[in-house]
């Protein structure tokens, strides 16, 4: 089957999706399901869904879905792959849940190179709330709670999740920053972290640079502007850590 | 916008002043509750916010933000990373010696709880205006009292609000009732999500010359940064320490806080035309059967009971405004007499078919009168379910049944509940 076509993973009645018009989730999303269907795990897989524009994800998939608390996705799969090694585990959210509300979480499932693949939709805000400043919101960018644009010396800079990780995440780890404006390359680097699951390797971590036109207030063409431009500068899309350099049967980025 | 400069004779909406006319600046806005409550954060000024987002009270916070942007308040915000943090980050400031407030709903007050125990114990008197929404799971973001509930033993003081204008006129009076040092408890201001958050409302904002000298300005008795007077707050404390005797004074300041919330409501009236007390009784002088209610499923039992009454239905209602202190010794002063009561809960005690929390205490609390009401407990709107006046119509005719036969034929009972 073309990968131009609906991922088999994908639950087509629930199609169209719920996100908003030009939304990033659904490429994100896209990108996952390519990766489980290549790697042909649908049946193994627990997909875990946060609070915000994430939840939206709940009846996305023709995968077993659970609906988390927010911030806590990442225990929650944890705890699932604790009791079930052989699920494949995923924990689906967003820069506020996984940068803000559950950072902690993230740090100490890499700091236990927990065997879990971990996804963080990063569009710079929290989308689900309204557009209030994140972690992730770009300096001078202006937000709900920061009407004034995200003043660095008294807001402090962004966060970069993977790059924060990557310094301190063990041997077998897999930490990447993908984006929606390059979907193959994000779904490659997502099938790397869930074969990082399967073959036993160690944690996942992967960003995924996202748009968010609802609370950007941006069209069509300022949109992926942001993204590929001032978002892409300071989140570099790369891999930061990675068992799969060598020997890699996809190749390497 | 409306800015009248009215006299008002006495005559309230809550009740009757003591004092003698009064003079009432005040602007009239058609605003949603969110924003009532942010214009009374622009009035109080606090020193501190610290909040995070969470829906529906996202809205004051970021209201809030474009009047720090703006210039209108000297408040430092802090958009911190989780609402623990913004019950510590209000802690730690209000420790410090400065007026703080915070803003939640639901699953952040759930994610406080620890917090607000230490708040209470150290005898903050932080304000929090909490707009009311369901807990999880499943997760649902409309309104009821399941989350304000669980905070119900957390010796904070929980003023009820039944629209916009009573959540502004409750914030206001919520410094000065938390400030008192007979009292010096944080106090909760609940709302109800999206009925009264996201609605739009008449609200009368009276002036800001009125608002902050009413409020006042805020002396710490035990400050941190005083270093004439250093202190130490919630050290360890154990066997051969004090903790029972401050577990006791607490208890002891909940209990000065009813005179406390009645003095502030009274003094309230003579700046706004609105005077509070712990609850508002509505065609009570003579009814036999009654109603109980907390937050804006009042409005629509008031007007039920004024159809009724102009039946020539003895019926009445008491609008519960104040839960923490619990009014037990009032309520059962207002309800004695009486022959049967319908208690209102938006939220369950889960304890095995023993009612709502407003039905459990307020039944506690008439047990010592010689002649008690029968009691009914409608468990009504959970999640946002809607409360139409036909259903409270439903209660109405089986309370009419019970006070005419003398017997309640379910005492727990759930209204609008598809079953």
């Amino acid at each position: 089957m073309s990968e131009l076509a609906m991922p088999r993973s994908w639950r087509r009645e629930t199609k169209p999706h719920k996100f908003c018009p030009g939304c990033g989730h659904g490429l994100v999303l896209k990108a996952l399901g390519m990766a489980v269907d290549r790697l042909e795990i649908a049946e193994r897989v627990l997909f875990g869904c946060d609070i915000g524009c994430s939840l939206l994800a709940w009846d996305f998939f023709n995968l077993d879905t659970v609906q988390t608390h927010h911030g806590r996705t990442v225990p929650f799969i944890v705890g699932a792959k604790r009791a079930r090694p052989h699920l494949i585990g995923i924990a689906y959210m967003g820069d506020g849940g996984g940068y803000a509300i559950g950072v902690q979480h993230l740090i100490n499932a890499v700091m236990r190179n927990d065997r879990i693949l971990v996804i963080i939709v990063n569009n710079t805000t929290y989308a689900m709330t309204g557009g209030q400043m994140a972690p992730t919101s770009l300096p001078g960018q202006k937000t709900e709670t920061s009407p004034g644009g995200r003043e660095p010396r008294t807001e402090g800079y962004p966060l970069r999740g993977p790059e924060m990780v990557a310094s301190f995440a063990a041997e077998g780890a897999y930490i990447a920053r993908g984006s929606v404006s390059h979907v193959q390359r994000l779904a490659l680097f997502l099938e790397r972290g869930l074969q990082n699951q399967i073959q036993d390797k160690g944690i996942a971590v992967v960003e995924a640079l996202s748009t968010c036109p609802t609370n950007w207030r941006t069209n069509a063409e300022d949109t992926w502007k942001y993204l590929e431009k001032e978002m892409a500068d300071y989140y570099p899309v790369r891999e930061f850590v990675s068992p799969w350099k060598e020997n890699n049967p996809r190749g390497v980025n | 916008m409306a800015t009248s400069n009215k006299v008002i004779n006495n005559q309230t909406n809550q009740g009757i002043l003591n004092g003698d006319n009064i003079v009432i600046n005040s602007k009239a806005l058609a605003i949603v509750g969110t924003d009532a409550v942010s214009e009374a954060m622009r009035q109080i000024n606090p020193d501190v916010v610290a909040a995070y987002p969470i829906t529906p009270q996202t809205a004051i916070v970021e209201t809030f933000s474009q009047m720090v942007a703006d210039g209108l308040v000297k408040t430092h915000l802090v958009a911190v990373e989780s609402e623990h943090s913004a019950m510590s980050a209000t802690i730690g400031a209000s420790a410090a010696g400065s007026r703080v407030m915070t803003c939640t709903s639901s699953q952040g007050l759930a994610y406080m709880w620890e917090l607000l125990h230490i708040a209470s114990g150290l005898r903050l008197p932080i304000v929090m205006p909490n707009v009311n929404r369901a807990l999880s799971a499943p997760i649902n973001i409309h309104c009821d009292h399941g989350d304000s509930m669980g905070a119900r033993d957390a010796s904070w003081i929980q003023l009820f609000s039944e629209n916009a204008q009573e959540a502004y006129d409750n914030t206001l009076q919520a410094v000065r009732i938390a400030e008192n040092p007979d009292v010096l408890l944080p106090v909760m201001v609940l709302l109800d999500g999206f009925i009264i958050s996201h609605s739009i409302d008449r609200v009368e904002i009276i002036d800001d010359e009125a608002a902050s000298n009413f409020v006042g300005e805020f002396h710490s008795p035990y400050s941190l940064l005083d270093p004439k007077n250093p202190v130490t707050v919630g050290a360890f404390d154990s066997l051969y320490g004090y903790f029972f005797e401050f577990k006791r004074q607490q208890e002891e300041a909940m209990s000065n806080a009813v005179n406390v919330i009645k003095d502030v409501g009274q003094e309230y009236g003579k700046i706004s035309g609105r005077s509070y007390g712990l609850f508002e009784s509505v065609g009570m002088e003579d009814a036999e059967f009654a109603f109980v209610a907390m937050g804006s499923a009042a409005g629509t039992i008031r007007e039920l009971v004024e159809e009724m009454r102009s039946r020539g239905i003895p019926v009445g209602m008491i609008k519960l405004r104040v839960f923490r202190p619990f009014p037990a010794k009032e309520l059962a002063e207002a309800l004695s007499g009486l022959k049967a009561v319908a208690v209102f809960d938006r939220s369950n005690t889960f304890a095995g078919n023993m009612g709502g929390p407003v039905f459990i205490e307020l039944r506690s609390s008439l047990y010592d009168l010689q002649q008690r009401p029968l009691m009914i407990n409608y468990i009504y709107g959970l999640g946002g379910r809607d409360l139409p006046i036909e259903l409270i119509n439903k209660a109405a005719g089986e309370l009419g049944e019970a006070a005419r036969s003398g017997r309640v034929k379910q005492i727990v009972n759930y209204l609008g509940l598809r079953e």
